[in-house]
C-alpha cells in the first residue's frame, strides 16, 4: 500500500478525519501526517488529498481558514467541525468491524 | 448547519470562481514548496528535491480539474460555456437562427390557438361550480330532429322519477319592461323566471336579503323580484333599502325580496338584472330546465333513465322522449367538424415547420461534423458534445416558445375576430398554459431528435472518417442526404393536402352561391309584423290593417311586389304534428312527424319565383278571419315524388296531426339552402293564410337594398295602422349569406394554413436543393468539364427539386383525397376526387417546386469547372 491511488476512498476519508482530529493541518501537514502514523506505509497522492479535502469541507465536515504556518507562511488550514467529529467515531467503529470480519474470514481455514 | 454551509461554499464557488481558483493555486504551490524544503532538509540537492517533489505531487493540472469537480459547479459552469458557445453561434448564422425561431413560433403559436378554441368549445364545462355536471334538459320532436320547448308537467314528473340527477331547475329567459309605463319610459332589463333554487344551483347566494322560496311560486303568491347587482347600482344606487320595496316589472307590482351579487349569472342566458319568481300559474312561453347529473353519473345514463320514464308514462305516442344535453352537446355537429378541420390543418402546419426545422438543423449538423470530430479527438467527452447539442437546441426551442405564445396570442385573437356569426361562439377562448406546453414540447423533441444526430454520428465513432475524408466529408452520408429529401417530399405531400382542402372548400362556396335553390333570390326581403295589440283583436279590424298595409307597402317606389307569408323563403314555418296520407300507413323512417310549412297567399309564389311544377296553387280563402279553412294544399316535389312516383299527387288528400283533410291541389320546385341537411326540408308545404293573422312576414320583392326600402315601408306600415309592431327584417340573400358563413370561415382558416403550409414547403425545398448544389459543386464542375450545356446542368438541378415535389404530390394527392372523404359532409356541388382540383394542386406544386430550385439551378450554371475541380 503505498499509492494513493490504492487508498480506498472512504479509507481515504476516514485518514484524513483522524489527522485532523488531533489538531487542524494544512493539506501537506495532513500528508506527513497520515506518513507519519502510519510509519511511511501510507503515502497520500496530493491527487487524491485535495479532492478529499473539498469534498469533506463540502459535506460540512471540516472547515478551512487560512493561518500562518511556524515559518510565517500563509496556508490553508484545516479542521473537524462538530458534524466531523462526529462522523469520525461512526466511520471508526464501522471501520473496526470491517477489518474485524475481513479478520475472521481470513482466519478461516 | 452543514447545508447552508456547504450551499454558500457552492455559491462562494460559483459566483466568486477567480478567487477560489487563487486560493487553490495558492494552497498547492505551498505544498509543493514544503514539499521541496522537506526534501532539502533529508538531504537532497535542491534540483533533485525539487524533481521528486513535482513526482510526488502528480500532474497539478489533473488535481486541480479533481478539486474543481468537487465543488459541484462544474456542470453549471459548462452549460454557461455551452451557452455562450451557442449563442456566438447563433450571432454568427443569423438567417439560420431567425428562421428555426420563426418556424418554431408559427407551428407552435397558430397551434396553441387553435387548441385554445377546441378547449373552449368542446372540453371546458360550463364555467360554474359542478359545471362539468350541468346539463339541461331538451324536449324532442320530429323524429328526434327538432328541440321543443319542454313542459312544466313534463320537468315535474322528471323530478319526481329521476335517480340520477338532483337540483331541477325551471328557467325562463325574457326581456322585462321595467318601470310603469303610465308614470313614464320603461327600460328593458334581461333576466329571468326562475324557481327555488336556481341561485344555488350555480353556488350563488342573493348578497343581501332573501333567495326566492317555494311559497314565492303559488299561484296566488305576491309576486316577487330578485335584482342584480348591476340594475341595483343603476337605478338603486346601491341602496340597502331596495329590499322590501316595489318594481314594476311587466306592468305588474313586484315587491324586491334580495340582491344578487356582481356577476350573477345564469347557464345558457347572460340576461341579468331581474329574476322573477316563476308562479305555477305563469303564463305560458318557453321554459328551460336544467339540472345537476349527480356525481359519477354519465349525460347517456341519464338520457337512458328518460327514455325509460317517459316510455313508462305512455302518454306521448308518436313524440320523441326528451334527452338532457351538456354544454359540449349544444356545439352542432357542423361546427365540430370546422374544429377538427382546423386541428387537421393546424396540426398540419406543425408538422411542416418541425420537418423544416429539423432540416435545418441537420444541414448546420452536417456542415458541423467536422468540428465535432475534431472536438472529439481533442479530447471532448462524448456526453459533454451530446450537452452541447441540447443546450443549442434547447434555447432555439426556448426562443421560438417566446415568439410562439406572441403568435398564438395574435392568431387566437383572429380567430375570435373571423368567426362567422350567429354560428357557436368561442370568443371565451383563452390560451391555455397547457395547451402552449404542449406545442412548444413538440418542437423541443423535434430539436433535440435532430439537433443530437450529429453528436451521435460522431459518438458513433465516424469521427474519423470524417477527418479522414477532409472538406470533402460534408457531402453527409446517402442516408441523411435521403433523410432530408423524404422530409421535403412529406412537406410537399402534407401542403398538397391542405390546398385539396382549401380548393374543394373554395368549388363548394361558389357552387352554393350559383345553386338553384328554388326561389330568386335578388332582392327578396322580408319584414316580421305583429298585429297582435288590443286594437286589434276583431278579426274584421285587423283584415283592414293587414289589406291597408300591403296595398300603402305596394305603392312604395322600388317595390315590385308584396304579399305576406309565414317566414322568407328558403325558411319555413315548422308544422308539428304528425303527417298522414289517406289511404296509406306511414312509418317513423319516414319523418313525418313535423313538416316544414309555410302559410301564405297565392300571389307568394310569383313574387318569390317559387315554380309550380303541376296542378294550380291554392284558392285564397278570405272567408274565415283569423282562422285557418283552406283544405287546398300545395307540395313540393321531392316530397310529390316521394309517395307519388307516379306523378299523380295531385288530388291526394293529407292531414296533420289528426286535423281536417286537405287536398293537394299543385305541387311546387323544391326550395333548399345548399348544404344544409335539415330532414324537414324534403316535406314542404304551402297552405292559405288566415285573411287576418296575428303574425305574419312580409315578403316583398324590392329594387332597391334592404337598408334603403326599409324607413318608407316602416312609414307604410303606420299609416295603415299606428296599432301594427314592425319587427326584425332581413333578406333572403342574409340567409343565404349566413348559411355560407361557416363554410367561409373554414375556407379562410384552412386557405390560411394551407397557404402558410405551401410557403414552408417551399422553403424547405428551397433549403435542400441549395444545400444539396453546394455539396455537389464538384461532380458539377466534372459534368461541365464533360461537356454538359447549362441547360443540362438547369434541368439536373429542377429536376431534382421537381423529383421531390412529385413524390410529395403523388402522396399528398391520396392523402387529400382520403381527408376529402372525411369531409364530406362540408362538401356541396364538388366530388372528394374532383379532377380538376387533384390536377390544379399538383400543377401549382410543380410550378411552385420549379420556382423553388431555380435559384439553386442558377448558382448551379455558374460554378467553374476549374475552380471547382482545383478545390479538391
Amino acid at each position: 500500500m503505498s499509492s494513493s491511488s490504492d487508498v480506498l476512498q472512504g479509507t481515504l476519508d476516514l485518514l484524513v478525519l483522524k489527522a485532523l482530529s488531533l489538531a487542524p493541518l494544512h493539506g501537506w501537514g495532513i500528508s506527513q501526517r497520515i506518513q507519519q502514523l502510519s510509519r511511511d506505509a501510507l503515502q497520500i497522492g496530493q491527487g487524491s488529498l485535495y479532492p478529499a479535502l473539498y469534498r469533506l469541507e463540502r459535506k460540512g465536515l471540516v472547515k478551512s481558514e487560512w493561518g500562518t504556518t511556524e515559518n510565517n507562511r500563509e496556508a490553508k488550514y484545516y479542521r473537524l467541525s462538530a458534524a466531523g467529529q462526529r462522523a469520525l467515531s461512526d466511520e471508526m467503529s464501522d471501520w473496526r468491524r470491517f477489518v474485524s470480519a475481513v479478520d475472521l474470514v481470513l482466519v478461516a481455514e | 448547519m452543514p447545508f447552508i454551509e456547504s450551499t454558500s461554499l457552492w455559491l462562494r464557488a460559483l459566483f466568486q470562481r477567480r478567487h477560489v481558483e487563487t486560493e487553490m493555486e495558492k494552497e498547492m504551490r505551498l505544498h509543493l514548496e514544503m514539499e521541496i524544503e522537506n526534501n532539502i532538509r533529508l538531504g537532497m540537492p535542491p534540483a533533485e528535491a525539487k524533481r521528486a517533489a513535482l513526482i510526488a505531487f502528480g500532474g497539478m493540472e489533473k488535481t486541480k480539474e479533481a478539486v474543481r469537480d468537487e465543488r459541484g459547479t462544474r456542470w453549471l459552469e459548462e452549460v454557461a460555456a455551452d451557452l455562450r458557445f451557442a449563442l456566438r453561434g447563433f450571432r454568427r448564422q443569423p438567417l439560420f437562427t431567425s428562421g428555426v425561431v420563426t418556424l418554431i413560433a408559427l407551428g407552435v403559436g397558430a397551434s396553441s390557438a387553435v387548441f385554445s378554441v377546441i378547449n373552449n368549445l368542446l372540453l371546458s364545462p360550463l364555467p360554474f361550480p359542478d359545471g362539468n355536471r350541468m346539463v339541461q334538459y331538451v324536449a324532442m320532436a320530429g323524429g328526434g330532429q327538432v328541440m321543443v320547448t319542454p313542459t312544466r308537467h313534463d320537468v315535474d314528473q322528471w323530478r319526481a322519477r329521476t335517480r340520477l340527477v338532483d337540483q331541477i331547475v325551471i328557467v325562463r329567459g325574457t326581456t322585462f319592461a321595467l318601470g310603469d309605463s303610465l308614470r313614464g319610459p320603461t327600460q328593458q332589463a334581461g333576466g329571468s323566471f326562475i324557481t327555488p333554487g336556481a341561485v344555488a344551483f350555480v353556488g350563488g347566494r342573493p348578497l343581501i336579503g332573501r333567495d326566492v322560496q317555494p311559497s314565492d311560486t303559488l299561484a296566488d303568491a305576491p309576486p316577487v323580484a330578485l335584482i342584480g347587482y348591476a340594475l341595483w347600482q343603476r337605478s338603486f344606487g346601491g341602496r340597502r333599502d331596495v329590499v322590501g320595496g316595489a318594481i314594476v316589472v311587466d306592468g305588474s307590482q313586484h315587491t324586491v325580496i334580495g340582491v344578487l351579487p356582481r356577476g350573477f349569472k345564469l347557464p345558457f342566458d347572460d340576461g341579468a338584472d331581474v329574476f322573477a319568481a316563476l308562479r305555477s300559474t305563469g303564463g305560458n312561453g318557453p321554459i328551460d330546465a336544467m339540472a345537476k347529473l349527480r356525481p359519477g353519473v354519465s349525460a347517456d345514463a341519464a338520457n337512458r333513465e328518460l327514455k325509460q320514464l317517459f316510455t313508462d308514462l305512455d302518454r306521448r305516442a308518436g313524440q320523441d322522449p326528451p334527452k338532457v344535453m351538456r354544454a359540449a352537446d349544444w356545439v352542432p355537429k357542423s361546427s365540430k367538424r370546422v374544429v377538427f378541420l382546423m386541428f387537421g390543418a393546424v396540426m398540419v402546419v406543425l408538422v411542416i415547420a418541425c420537418a423544416n426545422v429539423a432540416n435545418l438543423l441537420l444541414a448546420r449538423a452536417w456542415a458541423r461534423q467536422r468540428e465535432l470530430a475534431i472536438r472529439s479527438a481533442m479530447g471532448a467527452h462524448f456526453v459533454r458534445l451530446v450537452r452541447q447539442m441540447l443546450t443549442e437546441s434547447l434555447t432555439l426551442s426556448i426562443a421560438g416558445g417566446v415568439a410562439g405564445v406572441a403568435v398564438a396570442l395574435l392568431t387566437l385573437k383572429l380567430l375570435v375576430l373571423a368567426q362567422p356569426e350567429g354560428s357557436t361562439d368561442f370568443s371565451g377562448a383563452r390560451l391555455e398554459p397547457v395547451v402552449l406546453a404542449w406545442g412548444l414540447g413538440v418542437c423541443v423533441v423535434t430539436g433535440l431528435l435532430f439537433g443530437l444526430a450529429p453528436a451521435l454520428f460522431v459518438g458513433g465513432g465516424r469521427a474519423n472518417e470524417s477527418l479522414k475524408a477532409g472538406a470533402r466529408a460534408a457531402t453527409g452520408s446517402a442516408a441523411a442526404r435521403r433523410l432530408r429529401g423524404s422530409l421535403v417530399a412529406a412537406e410537399v405531400a402534407l401542403s398538397a393536402v391542405l390546398l385539396i382542402a382549401t380548393v374543394l372548400l373554395a368549388r363548394t362556396i361558389v357552387a352554393m352561391q350559383h345553386a338553384d335553390i328554388g326561389i330568386d333570390p335578388a332582392g327578396l326581403i322580408g319584414i316580421r309584423v305583429s298585429m297582435a295589440s288590443q286594437q286589434l283583436t276583431d278579426p274584421a279590424a285587423r283584415r283592414a290593417a293587414v289589406d291597408g298595409m300591403l296595398e300603402q307597402v305596394r305603392s312604395i317606389l322600388g317595390v315590385r311586389g308584396a304579399t305576406l307569408a309565414a317566414d322568407l323563403p328558403p325558411n319555413f314555418a315548422t308544422g308539428m304534428g304528425e303527417l298522414e296520407i289517406e289511404g296509406r300507413t306511414t312509418s317513423p323512417t319516414d319523418s313525418l312527424s313535423s313538416v316544414a310549412i309555410s302559410w301564405t297567399r297565392p300571389e307568394y309564389f310569383a313574387i318569390t319565383g317559387t315554380r309550380i311544377v303541376h296542378g294550380r296553387v291554392f284558392a285564397n280563402d278570405l272567408t274565415a278571419g283569423d282562422r285557418l279553412t283552406s283544405t287546398e294544399v300545395l307540395v313540393n316535389e321531392s316530397f310529390a315524388r316521394r309517395f307519388w312516383p307516379d306523378g299523380d299527387a295531385i288530388g291526394a288528400r293529407v292531414r296533420r296531426g289528426g286535423g281536417a283533410w286537405s287536398t293537394i291541389v299543385g305541387v311546387a320546385a323544391d326550395v333548399v339552402i345548399p348544404n344544409s341537411r335539415r330532414a324537414w326540408n324534403r316535406t314542404q308545404f304551402y297552405q292559405a293564410m288566415p285573411a287576418a293573422p296575428s303574425h305574419a312576414m312580409l315578403i316583398i320583392r324590392s329594387a332597391v337594398p334592404l337598408t334603403a326600402l326599409l324607413p318608407s315601408i316602416e312609414a307604410a306600415i303606420k299609416r295603415a295602422s299606428p296599432f301594427m309592431k314592425v319587427g326584425r327584417s332581413l333578406s333572403t340573400d342574409m340567409i343565404l349569406d349566413a348559411s355560407r358563413a361557416t363554410t367561409r370561415f373554414t375556407l379562410t382558416l384552412v386557405g390560411g394554413f394551407a397557404a402558410l403550409s405551401l410557403f414552408l414547403a417551399a422553403l424547405g425545398l428551397h433549403a435542400v436543393i441549395a444545400y444539396s448544389v453546394s455539396q455537389r459543386t464538384r461532380e458539377i464542375g466534372v459534368r461541365v468539364a464533360l461537356g454538359a450545356q447549362n441547360s443540362d446542368i438547369m434541368r439536373l438541378v429542377i429536376g431534382q427539386g421537381t423529383g421531390l415535389a412529385l413524390i410529395g404530390v403523388l402522396i399528398g394527392a391520396a392523402g387529400g383525397v382520403l381527408t376529402a372523404r372525411a369531409m364530406r359532409a362540408m362538401l356541396y356541388g364538388t366530388a372528394p376526387t374532383d379532377p380538376v382540383t387533384l390536377v390544379g394542386v399538383s400543377v401549382l406544386l410543380g410550378i411552385v417546386a420549379v420556382v423553388a430550385s431555380y435559384a439553386p439551378a442558377r448558382r448551379a450554371v455558374k460554378v467553374d469547372p476549374v475552380e471547382a475541380l482545383r478545390s479538391e
